[in-house]
């Protein structure tokens, strides 16, 4: 590189990027007008909210819910056992960013942010700028993250970029949209049984955005289009693609792209061709015991929505094979790695839904990982437990040849890593904790070899512990807590011991 | 275009008239915002600094003055294009009790959307009848003594909150604008 750094060069340079334009929502300018060819791969992240492994026919769910990612995986390494850093959209991503789990990044709340003097420990900042670094989020969620480094990216697109309309008065603010989104969020919240924030703003952005779901066509979306569930934009899953599939093309290498989609999360709007696909079909999901806590869903509402989910998911991954099929006509596959992942599950069971809840079981933390590297023509499947914050590690190994100290991922086996089957992984769930103090209420997943063992604290019962072979008992039907108790031993105090030293080193950090 | 002009000035009440009912107006759509604010406040404490909680708030502090100056907007409208016993006579009784009645409908709507999770489309759409119905009823109870001077009690006293919440709007709107322009 010339003594003038790239991120000085994209800064120079005026875009010219017609899809970008043609979306009308880029915020930050930078100059995408030559190709940089200095042997560095390009990467592509794209994360599915939601996604949960569970359901997916490529990790071998009955219903032939994802055909294109099993397409994808023929060229690509396949992780069997990634699990998600936390169990909703704010420290699960938080985690993917950072590569540090939620006790770290503090991330932990809803609307929560990481933690301000780290915020600089990113995956952007990490891989440098060399890359034309882009990010781009439907769910407002990470955006709070994004506009938190935004020194680390050369472009953060809207998050109503390939929508159909853009109620988001909050990005008219462009130098300070963390502030301007938490309004718009707070003023226009759209949630049953809540009133609005405002007297005339929410209502008004409300109506307009029910006006405009009023005028469309039940015959292609019966449920409805799709919709950010927190932000005030319709959007088509072809559109979508399309917009990253036009991004892409236009991107100049090596580029480091991050694409944060909202299918398959709630509100499930699956086009007709998909809708009712699972209706009459002949799976029928396994009976479970009701969980202790944080339920209320009764089986037949959770299958009823588990068949609507799954259309969704094949929605999204019949939009994703046109997605694909623009990618390799582009010779992405050729120098890029392209990474699909989700930020975490979704449950249908045990009276329990979907993933605001306290649980850390399966379906609600097991997430896909997929990762093809530069010219990759063969599959390759790995089935060591993995998590989220070991994307970020194994990226700047790939690039710089090195982790980060402030890392507490690994790099991914299949990917310089190792296949280290005595590591442990964990997931957090700790939204009802200040960000400000120790963790003292929630669920605390820790996955070892085979097992998991779920740990819940500070609730209204008794803690207690959940021990499951997972590799052997996937659907977690059996609690060995009681019968294995070297084994719940063994993992317990390795929790234990993980959770108060986290705790400990964050009240030195603050001191 | 001068005599159209001489005639909405003839209709416009004077200011002194117009803070009162300004008054009551940013009373309700300050107070509602700042209700919900509050009962949000110990969530947000538990991830947000002070510091950013307030910057947030500059942008809500920046809507509510929008929005008061919007149905400010509507009654002056009204004052201009009905009759002048209507609305212009007595403007701060009638033009209190109308705003009054506009915000409470703002709220009523507000409170059947969450019930019904749709705006209610009779609501919407009946408004205007329902407003000149209500600014009948208005000029009808202004006969009554107590009820004409409790309202304008309730606007002269409201005046007091016109001096914290329109100070702190405009301040929010330097913050936002330097943030912005950062």
């Amino acid at each position: 590189m010339n003594k003038i750094s790239r991120r000085e060069f994209l800064k120079l340079a005026s875009i010219t990027s017609g899809a970008l334009l043609a979306l009308g929502n880029e915020t930050k300018t930078g100059a995408i007008t030559n190709t940089i060819d200095n042997g560095i791969p390009s990467i592509v992240i794209i994360v599915f909210d939601a996604l949960t492994s569970m359901n997916m026919s490529l990790y071998g769910y009955p219903r032939d819910t994802t055909p294109n990612l099993e397409r994808f995986a023929q060229h690509a390494t396949v992780y069997h056992a990634h699990y998600a850093g936390g169990s909703f959209t704010t420290p699960g991503t938080a985690s993917l960013l950072t590569g540090t789990y939620p006790w770290t990044h503090r991330a932990i709340n809803l609307f929560g942010l990481i933690e301000r003097k780290l915020a600089r420990n990113n995956i952007f900042n990490a891989l440098g700028e060399q890359f034309e670094r882009l990010a781009f989020s439907q769910n407002i969620l990470p955006n709070y993250f994004l506009e938190q480094f935004p020194e680390d990216l050369e472009v953060i697109l809207d998050p109503a970029s390939f929508s159909i309309d853009n109620y988001l008065y909050g990005s008219l603010f462009h130098n300070d949209r963390i502030n301007s989104y938490r309004a718009q969020d707070f003023l226009a919240l759209e949630e049953p049984t809540v009133l609005s924030r405002s007297l005339l703003f929410g209502p008004f952005v409300n109506y307009l955005m029910e006006q405009k779901r009023a005028t469309v066509n039940k015959d292609i979306y019966p449920l409805g289009m799709p919709q950010v569930k927190n932000g005030a934009f319709l959007f088509t899953l072809a559109d979508l693609m399309n917009g990253i599939g036009n991004t892409l093309k236009k991107a100049s290498e090596p580029y480091m792209h991050y694409y944060h989609i909202m299918a398959p999360h709630e509100p499930y709007r699956p086009e007709s061709r998909f809708y009712q696909r699972y209706e009459a079909d002949e799976f029928v999901p396994i009976k479970k015991p009701r969980a202790k806590i944080d339920t209320g869903y009764k089986q037949v509402r959770l299958d009823a929505n588990r068949n609507i989910y799954d259309a969704f998911i094949a929605n999204a991954d019949h939009e994703l094979g046109a997605l694909l099929d623009t990618m390799e006509k582009n010779k992405v596959f050729d120098n890029s790695y392209v990474i699909i992942t989700s930020d975490h599950g979704e449950m249908f069971e045990r009276g329990v839904e979907g993933h605001l809840n306290s649980h850390l079981y399966e379906p609600g933390i097991r997430i896909p990982l997929l990762i093809s590297a530069p010219g990759q023509i063969t599959r390759k499947d790995i089935y060591t437990p993995t998590n989220n914050v070991d994307i970020l590690p194994t990226l700047t190994s790939i690039i710089h040849g090195n982790t980060p100290s402030w890392c507490e991922g690994k790099v991914l086996p299949g990917l310089g890593g190792v296949d280290d089957l005595e590591r442990s992984v964990f997931t957090v769930e700790a939204k009802s904790n200040s960000t400000f103090h120790p963790l003292t209420k929630g669920t605390f997943a820790i996955r070892k070899g085979n097992h998991k063992l779920i740990y819940y604290t500070g609730y209204d019962i008794d803690d207690f512990f959940e021990l499951y072979d997972v590799e052997n008992d996937s659907e977690e039907l059996n609690d060995l807590y009681p019968s294995n108790p070297s084994m719940a031993k063994l993992m317990k105090e390795e929790l234990l011991d993980t959770i108060l030293s986290q705790n400990t080193r964050f009240m030195e950090t603050r001191e | 275009m001068q005599k159209i002009i001489h005639l909405v000035k003839n209709k416009i009440p004077t200011w002194e008239k117009i803070i009162p009912v300004y008054a009551v107006i940013t009373f309700v759509i300050y107070g509602w915002t700042l209700y919900w604010f509050l009962h949000d406040l110990t969530a947000w404490l538990n991830y947000l600094k002070p510091i950013e909680i307030i910057n947030q708030y500059t942008y809500v502090l920046m809507v509510n003055l929008l929005e008061s100056l919007f149905i400010l907007l509507v009654v002056l409208v009204l004052c201009i294009i009905l009759p002048r016993d209507w609305l212009f006579t007595e403007f701060v009784y009638r033009g209190t009790a109308i705003s009054l009645f506009i915000v409470i409908y703002l709220i009523a709507l507000i409170v059947r959307r969450s019930q019904i999770m749709v705006f209610s489309i009779n609501m919407v759409r009946w408004f205007p009848i329902i407003l000149l119905l209500a600014l009948l009823l208005v000029v009808l109870t202004g006969r009554l003594t107590f009820i004409k001077r409790t309202i304008e009690e309730i606007a002269d006293r409201a005046t007091i909150f016109l001096y914290l919440n329109i100070p702190f709007s405009i301040l929010a709107i330097i913050a936002i604008a330097l943030r912005a322009l950062k």
